[in-house]
């Protein structure tokens, strides 16, 4: 009877030490960790003060190490990252919520498994005006790893920093404004994925985190079906903060001029009052700023440095639309397999002849086995990649460069550059390989290089290569 | 005397029994609040450029160590990275040089009532990654991530066929965030 009192007692104490025992994997060196007093399931501090206001606070560190270390405890400003979502300057001197942020900074020295209780202040400026701000106490390794040294001719030493951030919200009541901005728009990326650089900027005073799209058109026929819409969802948004938003688009454009109609949803307070307290409306900006690719950022993101090579033929000739470089290659590539089968027939045919009996067969008899490839040819234009499109930037089947799906399977541990699986329809490429990268199943070769699946989207060449200039080598190779 | 004995005997093995439970239950409660969200990488990641006179993207791995424990914080949490331009002298890489590929989900976590972290969806790779401050590379939602998940991070770097040879160097900056 008094067993069955303790058991539950038991189990939940074996909880509790199991819950905490999960320190117990701990990685070699120091190691620190931050953890809000006060405020344990938000993981972070929010402060509704007004200006003037001094607020209190504390922070426990701990060494979840297996070795005595030494932490740098400071504070930083928080902004809007490129991609957005909050991120820390913690290489710049704070000029808001670090500056207010006031704790005894210093290095302590905390033995495995020790902590020790920081308390700090949040002094709000007078002066400060309505609305949201963003800060954060830093716990800093003070220890560096630093890779070897190489014995390539281009040695690189990567050093690391490990901090530990727990931010620091401080809302000063008074009007609240939600509001976004659009722009401007422009066109990058690299290594095979282009991107559209949305310029938004929160010039509100609140936190948001908005939802919208993006629809690409010609600029010469902004009222014909967008050539592309992709939807996207923003992470945190600092007020009065600005960035370029990348947005990766499914199907290359080859250059000329456009327009992208951004379309952004947020949350807003539908009345002045309280943050987080009010309801909420959706409100929507919208821009259609325009842009142009330029041949020049086509291979920048397509190409190598390489001069020779041009990715996806964009590059043409002006006045020489790129679907008769397709045909072209189509053609091409039908008389290729017209010779390979003219040469086949010719040496079996030679053979039978030399190997039957001395009566010669009939010139009208048919070989079962020739037979079925007199329909080669007629069947060569089906298996032309894109033999006639008439342009190459409304693709039917968008494809997402990360998932690639006909790539041969390889062995985990490639012993050489692998010999290119290139189809007879690589021939109908030349150099204008459009290659999409398959990033996430990377293989790595006796020569610790990683390499990744590649295959041209319009010619269906498959090499594993670790870029796309490596993979136009072997494609031009073979 | 027997009797004495079995008196006493069972008063000693409760107030025992409670100390121990006590103490038991105390150093759980200790540890659940102890807890902290860290993260820690001892690895040593390299990757080397043999110059060839045309443009290479190398990647590396970099495995790094997020330990949510204790604390009952359930927002989910962010690492952010920012990698410092590879430099040689006054040679370097470009300032974009570095991105992040993917960052898979780990397979399994330790500690107790610990879970893998479920992307939250708000990061697409490739992200570049900024010379100062930082930017998103893993988003764990609300409720996941808890306990010690080991991740890795594919890295790529851009190295221009022009670069010269010696020895460069880059800083990667990792924060772990529990915040808005």
């Amino acid at each position: 009877m008094r067993m069955r009192r303790i058991l539950p007692f038991l189990a939940v104490s074996l909880l509790l030490l199991a819950q905490g025992a999960s320190a117990a994997v701990t990685p070699q060196g120091p190691a620190f960790g931050l953890r809000a007093v006060g405020n344990p399931k938000l993981g972070y501090f929010v402060y509704d003060a007004k200006g003037g206001v001094v607020e209190k606070g504390g922070i426990w560190v701990t060494n979840t190490g297996d070795q005595v270390g030494d932490v740098k405890i400071y504070s930083a400003d928080a902004t809007t990252g490129s991609t957005t979502g909050t991120v820390y300057l913690t290489d710049a001197t704070p000029n808001q919520v670090g500056r207010w942020i006031v704790l005894p900074a210093a290095t302590y020295t905390l033995k495995p498994g020790e902590r020790k209780l920081i308390n700090f202040t949040v002094n709000i400026p007078a002066s400060s005006a309505a609305g949201q701000y963003v800060g954060g106490l830093v716990a800093e390794t003070v220890r560096q790893v630093a890779s070897p040294k190489s014995g390539k001719k281009a040695n690189v030493q990567i050093r690391v920093r490990d901090l530990s951030i727990v931010a620091v919200q401080v809302n000063v009541p008074g009007p609240q404004v939600a509001q976004f901005t659009i722009t401007s728009a422009t066109v990058g990326g690299s290594k095979g994925h282009q991107q559209v650089f949305i310029h938004v900027a929160n010039s509100g005073n609140i936190l948001g985190k908005p939802t919208g799209q993006v629809s690409i058109s010609k600029a010469s026929d902004v009222s014909a079906t967008a050539l592309e819409t992709i939807p996207f969802r923003m992470d945190t948004f600092l007020p009065h903060t600005a960035i370029d938003y990348p947005v990766q688009l499914k199907t290359a454009l080859p250059p000329g001029d456009y327009v992208a109609s951004v379309k952004l949803s947020y949350s807003a307070p539908s009345a002045t009052g309280g943050t987080g307290t009010t309801k909420t409306i959706t409100q929507t900006a919208s821009a259609a700023p325009s842009f142009t690719i330029s041949k020049k950022s086509v291979q920048q993101v397509f190409q190598s440095s390489k001069a020779s090579q041009v990715a996806l033929g964009v590059a043409s000739p002006p006045g020489r639309p790129i679907w008769q470089y397709a045909a072209a290659g189509g053609v091409a590539l039908i008389l290729l397999i017209a010779v390979f089968w003219l040469i086949y027939s010719n040496r079996r045919l030679k053979r039978r002849t030399a190997a039957a009996s001395p009566a010669p067969a009939p010139a009208s008899s048919v070989d079962p086995i020739v037979a079925p490839m007199t329909a080669t040819p007629a069947q060569a234009p089906a298996a032309t990649p894109q033999p006639a499109a008439p342009t190459p930037t409304v693709d039917p089947a968008p494809v997402t460069p990360v998932a690639v799906t006909p790539v041969p399977p390889a062995p985990s541990v490639t012993p050489v550059p692998p010999a290119p699986t290139s189809s007879p329809a690589a021939a109908s490429c030349g150099a204008f390989h459009y290659w999409v990268v398959d990033w996430d199943h990377p293989q790595v070769g006796i020569d610790g290089l990683q390499r990744y699946p590649h295959r041209c989207r319009n010619c269906g060449t498959e090499v594993l290569a670790t870029d796309i200039s490596d993979a136009t080598t072997q494609a031009d190779r073979a | 005397m027997p009797v004495a004995t079995r008196a006493r005997s069972p008063l000693l093995s409760r107030l025992a029994r409670s100390s121990a439970f006590a103490l038991i239950a105390g150093l759980g409660f200790a540890a659940s609040t102890w807890g902290a969200l860290t993260i820690s990488s001892t690895a040593t990641p390299s990757f080397a450029v043999a110059l060839n006179g045309t443009d290479q993207a190398p990647t590396y791995s970099l495995a790094f160590t997020v330990a949510n424990t204790g604390g009952g914080n359930n927002s989910g949490w962010r690492v952010n990275a920012a990698a410092t331009q590879f430099l040689n002298g006054t040679n370097a890489f470009p300032t974009t040089a570095s991105s992040v590929v993917t960052v898979p989900n780990p397979g399994s976590c330790t500690g107790g009532g610990c879970n893998t972290p479920t992307p939250s969806g708000l990061v697409v790779y490739p992200v570049t990654l900024p010379t100062t401050g930082g930017v998103a590379i893993y988003n764990a939602s609300a409720n996941t991530g808890k306990g010690t998940n080991v991740m890795t991070a594919t890295v790529r770097v851009t190295a221009p066929a022009n670069i010269i040879a010696g020895t460069y160097t880059s800083t990667v900056t990792l924060q772990v965030v529990s915040g808005p």
